[in-house]
């Protein structure tokens, strides 16, 4: 079995950034270098829409609000933009998200060539927020359970492009 | 920005405080919220950090650009633009030279005049005493002696040039 590494860093929410606490986990960014294409995967959670802040966020104003809101997508965007000009995403990623909403040094993690590279962002995931990642996908939705959460939406964009 | 110690770090270190709680640049906020960034709240923030122009002006910012203007939420609905990274500043030779006003964008189609006269009639009002107080506290590891003497010098000339230099823009009621 040949063995591949993967960089991935984690996302995370810090409420104030002029008395720093505990910082919240929002999801990985997985980027795995591939000769050929650019991919990328991003598992994560934010505040649902139309419902209450998750309590665990405390108050958050308009400005946090702009940065957790869609920040899924918007990290795969400039990830992308990134891989399109053959700059270092993750140099890039902590260049732009460096606020509230930020994007911590990569690491590397050692996986199987053939392991889906979805179930190591999931594992990953439950790692660090220490939740299973409740899917946005219908079809992998195991049980009513898997994604009932009343103040989080799950985030979930997977790519890969021919360069 | 600070100046100060670092335990296990030699000499003087620069240590950046955030602007805000919630903070983040122009450019980030355009992206992630261009309602917000439209907002007459944000854009009156904007107008409110004009004398910004009259400052890059003064201590030649050569790096002026929308990544360095962060916004804060002050509560109550307000909001607070900074000017940051002022790494390429104070350089000129011995001749301070001609002072001209360079503007990040944001800025630019934000000017609020009355805001930039009070600044030049700020920078205006200092006298030489303090501006060599200030520049003589900073340091020498960070500006050794020969250098402070050029940015005192520097700052004391470009002083009474600022107002022109926003004159010139249109910049003054």
């Amino acid at each position: 079995m040949s063995r591949m590494s993967i960089r991935w860093a984690r996302v995370e929410y810090q409420r104030d950034l002029q008395k720093p606490g505990h910082p919240i986990p929002l999801g990985v960014v997985l980027l795995p270098e591939l000769n050929d294409r650019s991919s990328g995967i991003v598992l994560g959670r934010e505040p649902k829409r139309d419902a209450a802040i998750p309590p665990e966020l405390g108050y958050v104003g308009p400005l946090g609000l702009s940065q957790l809101r869609g920040w899924a997508p918007a990290i795969v965007r400039d990830a992308q933009e990134a891989q399109k000009n053959k700059i270092d995403p993750f140099a890039y990623l902590a260049a732009r998200w460096r606020w509230n909403v930020y994007v911590t040094d990569p690491e590397q993690i050692d996986v199987e060539s053939s392991e889906p590279l979805l179930n190591v962002a999931m594992r990953l995931f439950e790692n660090y927020v220490k939740e299973p990642f409740r899917t946005a996908v219908a079809g992998r939705v195991r049980d009513e359970s898997d994604r009932v959460s009343d103040t989080w939406s799950p985030a979930e964009v997977e790519y890969a492009t021919q360069l | 920005m600070k100046l100060g110690q670092l335990q296990g770090q030699p000499g003087t270190v620069g240590i950046s405080i955030a602007h805000g709680g919630e903070s983040l640049d122009l450019p980030m906020l355009k992206a992630r919220d261009a309602a917000l960034y439209g907002s007459d709240k944000v854009q009156d923030a904007i107008r409110a950090s004009s004398g910004l122009l009259a400052l890059h002006a003064w201590v030649r910012n050569t790096d002026v650009k929308d990544d360095h203007l962060v916004i804060a939420d002050e509560g109550g609905g307000r909001f607070a633009v900074a000017g940051i990274d002022f790494s390429y500043t104070l350089q000129w030779g011995g001749d301070p030279g001609p002072v001209d006003a360079p503007a990040p964008p944001a800025l630019l189609v934000n000017v609020d005049k009355a805001v930039i006269q009070t600044a030049v009639d700020r920078i205006e009002g200092m006298s030489d005493e303090r501006i060599a107080q200030i520049v003589g506290d900073v340091p020498d590891d960070v500006l050794p002696g020969p250098e402070k003497a050029r940015v005192i010098m520097g700052l004391q000339v470009r002083r009474s040039r600022v107002r022109e230099a926003m004159r010139s823009k249109g910049w003054l009621p």
